[in-house]
């Protein structure tokens, strides 16, 4: 009896002790939700830790209205599955259809059905602590009365740990596109599309562990092969396979009429489709997904010139772009020219200038941006730039029957000639210098007020650079160590020190200059901090970068091997604390981009480094512990490659 | 006549006694003792080196190279040098928990005995083969290994023939972790093994154990292609000549194993996907 009482007790409190630490621990949550364009309701099981609320537990979040189904049209999603500490864990389901309803019905047993007709995307598959694991299904249907009619999309991708394996296949009603993955993700061998309806339609892409060698077309009009990269390259890039690749393969295969194959096709449909469970995922704090399968591009490294040149060339082309619009949209200046001939000369010189120096440069600027530049032939693309040669300094415009022609004094300061970067450069420069010129000589007959609006413009631009970095930088130091915290705070003291600067002068037109001058600054201080915020994580990459697994015959087990391990200790023991010294109270203005610069291209170099033969620079770097050296025997070239 | 009868007989059982005297001096009768005899244990030391050159994707080559010493009347504990030892082998890695050898293996024996007046050094020669198994047990691994010896060998007495015998070895071993959850780089770990050497052949008859070896091993990886280990070694097993006779020895051990790879670079990868 005693130890029946015993027992009884014993039971008791332990149910009572576990349902306190779980009740300690895990909150629900039940109501409205918002996620990006989506609101519904969510259900959900949360822990709050350091004030923070992270999701852990099953999550479902839903969103289905049968008023507006049966008024017109009705967006339901259905967003079901599970979370570990904020990471996406385990079976995941994700639902959108978009229905309309003609109001028929059916009853069954004793339930009305309500037929509905529209589209429904689905999607499915599970979660390993973020990443995917398993095999992900995406299919976009066509309902008509509640029953499928058609299957428009439909992919399927096996992953481990987040890399995407083996056989994958995606679909649309038009072709469907069979390929292989190595264990790495990256794309191999033979990937086949061929057409769902006619019989001899098919694509076909070659790769060689990530490189896509050839292509191949058959159809009833033609059969091609079309050559892609080439194998002997000196240097390869691994990258994702996106949007960006099918934008360098666009450009690679300009010449082949094969803008938009089948395969690129199917595969932008499928990252779209990624991109719309992730841009979910992003907001609730889990790791970015994507089908994260990769490919190897060859990749022509810029020197410090190119790059300067590059740089100079878009921040050319942004001003002088900004100038010509600022001419050719005033309205003041459009009447004064019809009856001022000066006034009219000029304004066509500036139209001239944007279509002949300007907009050719467009595509380009925007390859840069997309930062694609370093996987294409420069000379290439910059011969592509003017097929007609390079345009003339001097631009003839015709006026009433009367020829006259605009040119610098200065012109034989630019060197148009050979097609290579440096040659843009002077393009884009002669333009600039050209249109400061023609707007210093405008600018009395735009009106005043154009310089108060740029001040007003600029001063709101100055906020809101200013706001963003101190935004940034509270989100950013977060996670961070003391040091970086620190360096990231003077930052933004130097920020805050050059805005009172700019306040307390009083000339407008000094104050523009010096206004456009720290909007730059602003806009650097803010790439630096973003730099400096993400050494740690690019650090760990790093760390990892150069670790290799190597399989112990003895312990028959793979163990980890730190490679270059002076390049390493170059990096993390004198490199980065580097970094974050040169961050002091006394820094200025014109020191925060080549820092930045310096920071970016250590970054790179050392992801290069890793590929190259590094013997020399080993022992070089054993013997160096001053950081200035240190970098200069980075910027060093190497010359011989593992192949 | 009779006379003449009597020393035919006579003459028959000489001949009979002759051929039975010649055979006794041929072979001595091996008479088994009542009881187990054990003897001894003699205390030896041994160096060993254990290369493992990876020379392709699934290939790897099995280079062995033993300094044993014995204790001799003169020189009583590190002894002196008993057997030098060759053993290479070409292996195959099936997957990266299982692999197999085949190879030879010469060895140099040194005569030890010190009064001894036969030949100083005689070479033995082998053939064998290995299969070797790994499985992971929570932290630690096991291996069993299989290894199939045929041994040609002879005695240091001059002109003496060469025999033939068949080796069958079944090894037990654990490797666990001391100061970390998994085998790595800057880990010791201890192991215990257990090996039965079984020996069969025209010439053994009553000894079929040759060798029963208990070893514990204390080792330190030191990167991963380098590994230092060393322990201590029980061993007892059956006379060849008298299987009542039981041979006892306390050996300590030395090893070093190494696993380079001259591959390139790029011959290398992948090295974790073997199964594509």
């Amino acid at each position: 009896m005693n130890q029946f009482l015993l027992k009884y007790v014993s039971t008791i409190t332990l149910c009572l002790f576990a349902s306190i630490i779980i009740g300690q621990e895990k909150k629900q949550y039940n109501g409205p939700l918002k996620i990006g364009p989506y609101s519904g309701n969510a259900k959900y099981q949360y822990i709050v830790t350091n004030g923070d609320s992270i999701y852990d537990g099953p999550f479902l979040f839903q969103r289905s209205n049968l008023e507006t189904l049966l008024k017109e049209q009705d967006s339901s999603f259905l967003i079901r599955g599970n979370f570990s500490s904020s990471m996406a864990n385990g079976p995941w389901q994700f639902q959108f259809g978009e229905f309309t309803s003609e109001s028929k019905s059916e009853v069954v047993d004793f339930e009305y059905r309500i037929l509905v007709s529209g589209t429904q995307e689905k999607s499915s598959g599970r979660f390993n602590n973020g990443v995917p694991d398993g095999e992900w299904m995406f299919t976009i249907q066509e309902i008509e009365n509640s029953e499928v009619v058609n299957t428009t999309f439909n992919s399927k991708i096996t992953f481990e740990d987040g890399v995407p394996q083996q056989n994958f296949q995606i679909e649309n009603d038009s072709s469907a596109l069979v390929g292989r993955l190595l264990r790495n993700g990256l794309a191999h061998d033979e990937w086949t599309s061929y057409g769902t309806d006619i019989l001899v339609d098919s694509e076909n892409w070659f790769f060689e562990e990530g490189l896509l060698t050839r292509i191949n077309i058959e159809n009833d009009a033609i059969k091609q092969e079309i050559p892609v990269f080439k194998t002997n390259h000196s240097n390869y890039r691994t990258i994702p396979l996106d949007n960006r690749f099918l934008k360098l393969l666009e450009i690679k295969l300009e010449s082949n009429s094969l803008n938009q194959g089948h395969i690129g096709e199917l595969i932008s449909d499928n990252l779209l489709q990624y991109e719309r469970v992730n841009s979910i995922l992003i907001q609730l704090g889990s790791a970015s997904f994507t089908p994260n399968m990769k490919v190897r591009v060859p990749y022509f490294a810029l020197d410090s010139l190119q790059n300067k040149s590059l740089k100079n060339i878009l921040s050319n082309y942004e001003s002088s772009s900004n100038m010509a619009l600022t001419i050719l949209n005033n309205s003041h200046l459009n009447i004064v020219k019809r009856k001022d001939k000066e006034a009219a000369f000029l304004y066509d010189v500036v139209q001239k200038i944007k279509e002949e120096y300007l907009n050719p440069l467009e595509t380009y600027i925007d390859l840069y941006k997309d930062s694609i530049v370093p996987y294409l032939d420069n000379e290439r693309i910059t011969q592509r730039l003017w097929p007609n040669g390079n345009p003339k300094k001097d631009v003839l415009i015709k006026l009433n029957e009367t020829e006259r022609t605009f040119e610098l004094s200065n012109k034989d300061d630019f060197d148009f000639t050979g097609v290579n970067l440096k040659a843009v450069e002077h393009i884009t420069d002669y333009a600039k210098t050209s249109l400061t010129q023609i707007l210093e000589s405008l600018d009395p007959k735009m009106s005043d007020d154009v310089q108060m609006q740029s001040l007003q413009e600029l001063e709101k631009d100055l906020i809101n650079l200013n706001n963003l970095l101190g935004q940034r930088v509270d989100s950013l130091s977060g996670s961070l160590s003391d040091p970086y915290k620190t360096s990231l705070k003077k930052l933004v003291g130097l920020a805050d020190k050059n805005l009172s600067a700019y306040a307390t002068i009083s000339n407008p037109s000094e104050k523009l200059t010096y206004g456009e001058s720290l909007k730059t600054c602003l806009t650097e201080i803010s790439s630096l901090s973003t730099s400096i915020a993400s050494l740690p994580e690019k650090r760990m990459e790093i760390e990892n970068l150069y670790t290799d697994d190597i399989w112990n015959p003895f312990m028959a087990t793979v163990m980890e091997e730190e490679v270059k391990k002076h390049i390493v200790e170059a990096y993390t023991e004198i490199l980065i604390p580097y970094f974050i010294e040169s961050i002091t109270d006394t820094l200025n203005c014109d020191q925060i981009e080549p820092l930045n610069n310096q920071i970016i291209f250590t970054n790179n170099r050392m992801v290069d480094l890793r590929e190259m033969d590094t013997r020399k620079l080993e022992r070089k770097l054993r013997r160096e512990r001053r950081p200035e050296e240190v970098l200069k025997l980075l910027h060093q070239q190497v010359t011989s490659k593992n192949k | 006549m009779g006379k003449d009868k009597i020393s035919l007989l006579g003459c028959f059982l000489f001949a009979c006694l002759l051929v039975f005297n010649l055979h006794a001096q041929e072979s001595e009768p091996v008479e088994l003792p009542p009881y187990s005899k054990y003897k001894e244990p003699v205390s030896k030391v041994w160096f060993n080196t254990y290369g493992n050159i990876r020379i392709g994707k699934r290939f790897f080559w099995d280079a062995q190279t033993h300094f044993r010493f014995q204790e001799t009347v003169n020189t009583p504990f590190i002894g002196q040098i008993g057997q030098i030892y060759n053993r290479h082998a070409i292996g195959y890695i099936y997957d990266k928990k299982t692999n197999f050898s085949l190879g030879g293996v010469v060895r140099i024996n040194f005569n030890t005995d010190e009064e001894s007046t036969d030949r100083n050094v005689v070479p033995e020669w082998r053939i064998w083969h290995q299969y070797q198994f790994a499985m992971p047990l929570y932290s630690a691994m096991i291996y069993h290994r299989i290894r199939i010896e045929h041994r040609w060998t002879q005695g240091f007495a001059e002109n003496s023939e060469y025999i033939f015998r068949n080796r069958w070895r079944y090894m037990f071993r654990a490797k666990i972790p001391l100061n970390d959850h998994k085998l790595k780089p800057k880990t010791y770990y201890i192991s215990p093994e257990a090996e039965l050497i079984m020996q069969s052949g025209k010439e053994v008859v009553a000894s079929p154990m040759e060798d029963l070896r208990l070893t514990t091993t204390i080792g330190y990886i030191a990167t991963p292609r380098l590994t230092f280990a060393a322990g201590l070694m029980y061993s007892q097993g059956q006379d060849l000549y008298n299987g009542g006779i039981y041979k006892q020895t306390w050996t300590l051990r030395f090893h070093m194993y190494f696993s380079p790879d001259f591959r390139r670079i790029k011959n290398k990868l992948p090295e974790i996907h073997m199964n594509d």
